[in-house]
């Protein structure tokens, strides 16, 4: 269990403070993979540094199982530090060494003998997919490959959490998703807890279970991610889900505009389903249920989090006024929720 | 004559080749044994350097103030003044103040700063990113020195201190001005007060293949050592 409680932490300029991280309480379940997102200058990674000892929060705690982080003597903290497994945007691997050589550096730190390094390091190049590739150095992969061996380096010392921070935010879609795959496979597996820090809504939906939402040094929203993604609060996290739900929202509104001009009567609503309600036939149901309904379809997509899947469907209405407003009460009755954005 | 014009450089007859076969020897490890101290010695001033630059306490400022106050001074002085300078410390130090041995001390002194200074930008080329990472693995300190910051900036040290042989080798020369041995002496004595410019040229021949032997052997160990990239 981690436990922030009432974290500040303020740095001294020139002539003012800044704060970077303001009263922040949050609690991680043991096993959980739970999500920090926020744009860059958030305080998100000053949060995480605090976690792990790098920094000291200005007041409050940052409790592990119970310590407090703060409190520890340097002895202390570093032992503590290799119960904390971290991966790192630019993966942060030594050239010098080749891929082994990396993953065992934690365990030489922690003085583990050379078999048992051998041993350890085997077995994680292995949970990682990199076997064959022990002996070559890291200028020899790619940037996918470079965070297989951050996530092994990370694993080397049997953690109990790992901190990704902007793990994902220097790799292209396909391989940011293969790296996420690999660490839900890890968490399942290993049992870990797993703090996620992005700044990416995606990464996020496909495998935390809770996430705080950070503005401005403050965590502004917290919840279940499967809650947060179908009633966003605060504007920040409008616009994270929005991002992630519908990358392609200005196209949406230029179909949108162009489809009200050709048929200047229908009305354009927007569907939300969730769960086991995007696998029934609502829409067909709804036209059969009303004689002069017909519809155009706008954009649909369909999205799967920890918690289920979300799909959002926008829709044009044709037909009479009156069967289009009962059609908007028909889907309300079969608690699909129906955002009117355009009424002919 | 043979003492005049271009002809005068082809005396070959004129050479006394086991004294050149000693002084080229002279030169070697006078070069060899200082760039051994000077490496030494650089790279734990340039890593008292580094280490106190951005330390907070006032310790680690005094520090910091005193060694780059030695290493500006002694690298500002011209290296023909400092070796005149440092006669008496010499004396003291190794007894003579002729020979190669009674070179070393000055040339160590003047190329350790310069070095020093090499060692201490290397280390701070090293990815900041790498040295959080392995504090974040609770790595000490000393973790931090033998694990990241030696072994991820030497082929930056080993082309530093190729150049700072190059420098010694132009150094030793300098002293053979006074009495110091080597390459540069023979070719003050015998060669411009002996009006032999024989003797000169070959002097400056092997100097230039030393040189020579001592970059390409320096450019194949970086070339070897770095793995940043195919």
């Amino acid at each position: 269990m981690i436990r922030f409680k009432n974290v500040n932490k303020k740095y001294k300029l020139d002539k003012s403070i800044l704060t970077a991280v303001k009263d922040v309480n949050l609690e991680i379940n043991d096993g959980e993979i739970f999500g920090i997102i926020g744009y860059s200058g958030a305080g998100k990674s000053t949060l995480v540094r605090m976690l792990d000892g790098l920094e000291a929060p200005t007041s409050g705690s940052i409790e592990i199982n119970g310590k407090d982080i703060a409190k520890l003597s340097s002895k202390e903290l570093r032992s503590q530090r290799k119960k904390v497994g971290m991966i790192f945007q630019h993966f942060n691997l030594l050239w010098s060494r080749t891929i082994q050589q990396n993953i065992e550096l934690p365990l030489e730190i922690a003085g583990v003998d050379k078999e048992q390094r051998h041993q350890k390091a085997e077995k994680l190049i292995e949970l990682v997919g990199l076997k064959g590739r022990e002996n070559d150095y890291p200028s020899e992969l790619s940037g996918g490959q470079k965070q297989r061996v951050g996530i092994a380096r990370a694993l080397a010392n049997d953690p109990e959490i790992l901190i990704s921070d902007e793990a994902t935010s220097a790799l292209d879609p396909q391989t940011t998703d293969e790296i996420l795959d690999l660490l839900l496979e890890i968490n399942k597996k290993l049992n870990l807890t797993i703090l996620l820090i992005t700044h990416e809504m995606h990464a996020i939906r496909k495998t935390a279970s809770k996430v705080a939402v950070m503005q401005d040094g403050q965590v502004v929203e917290t919840g279940d991610v499967y809650d947060i993604f179908q009633n966003p609060q605060q504007d920040i996290t409008k616009r994270f889900v929005n991002e992630d739900d519908n990358p392609n929202a200005k196209d949406l509104s230029m179909t949108v505009d162009e489809i009200i001009k050709n048929y200047p009567n229908g009305m354009v609503i927007k569907l939300t389903f969730k769960g086991t309600q995007s696998q029934q036939p609502v829409v067909s149901q709804m036209i059969r249920e009303f004689d002069s309904l017909e519809l155009n379809i706008v954009e649909g997509s369909i999205h799967q989090t920890q918690g289920g899947s979300i799909g959002s469907l926008v829709l044009q209405l044709l037909g009479t006024p009156e069967d289009q407003n009962k059609a908007v009460e028909y889907l309300k009755s079969v608690n699909v929720e129906a955002e009117v954005i355009n009424r002919g | 004559m043979a003492n005049q014009g271009i002809q005068s450089y082809f005396q070959f007859n004129n050479v006394n080749w086991s004294a050149m076969r000693q002084a080229t020897w002279e030169t070697v490890w006078m070069t060899a044994l200082s760039m051994i101290i000077v490496a030494v010695l650089g790279i734990i001033l340039g890593l008292l350097l580094f280490e106190s630059r951005n330390k907070s306490g006032f310790g680690w400022k005094v520090i910091n103030w005193v060694v780059s106050f030695l290493v500006n001074v002694f690298r500002s002085i011209p290296f023909i003044i400092l070796i005149v300078l440092l006669l008496p410390f010499t004396k003291d130090l190794v007894g003579t103040i002729i020979g190669p041995k009674a070179a070393i001390p000055s040339l160590v002194i003047s190329a350790a700063p310069f070095y020093a200074r090499m060692v201490e930008a290397n280390f701070r080329e090293v990815d900041d990113g790498v040295i959080e990472a392995v504090k974040s693995m609770g790595g000490t300190n000393w973790d931090v020195i033998f694990k990241v910051l030696l072994p991820e900036s030497t082929p930056a040290l080993i082309a530093g201190a190729t150049v700072t042989a190059i420098s010694l080798i132009s150094y030793t020369a300098m002293a053979g001005a006074i009495g110091s041995g080597g390459l540069g002496y023979l070719a003050y004595l015998d060669g411009f007060q002996s009006n032999n410019n024989t003797v000169t040229l070959v002097a400056t021949v092997i100097i230039l293949i030393i040189v020579l032997i001592v970059q390409t052997v320096g450019d194949l160990l970086v070339k070897k050592i770095d793995k940043r990239t195919l």
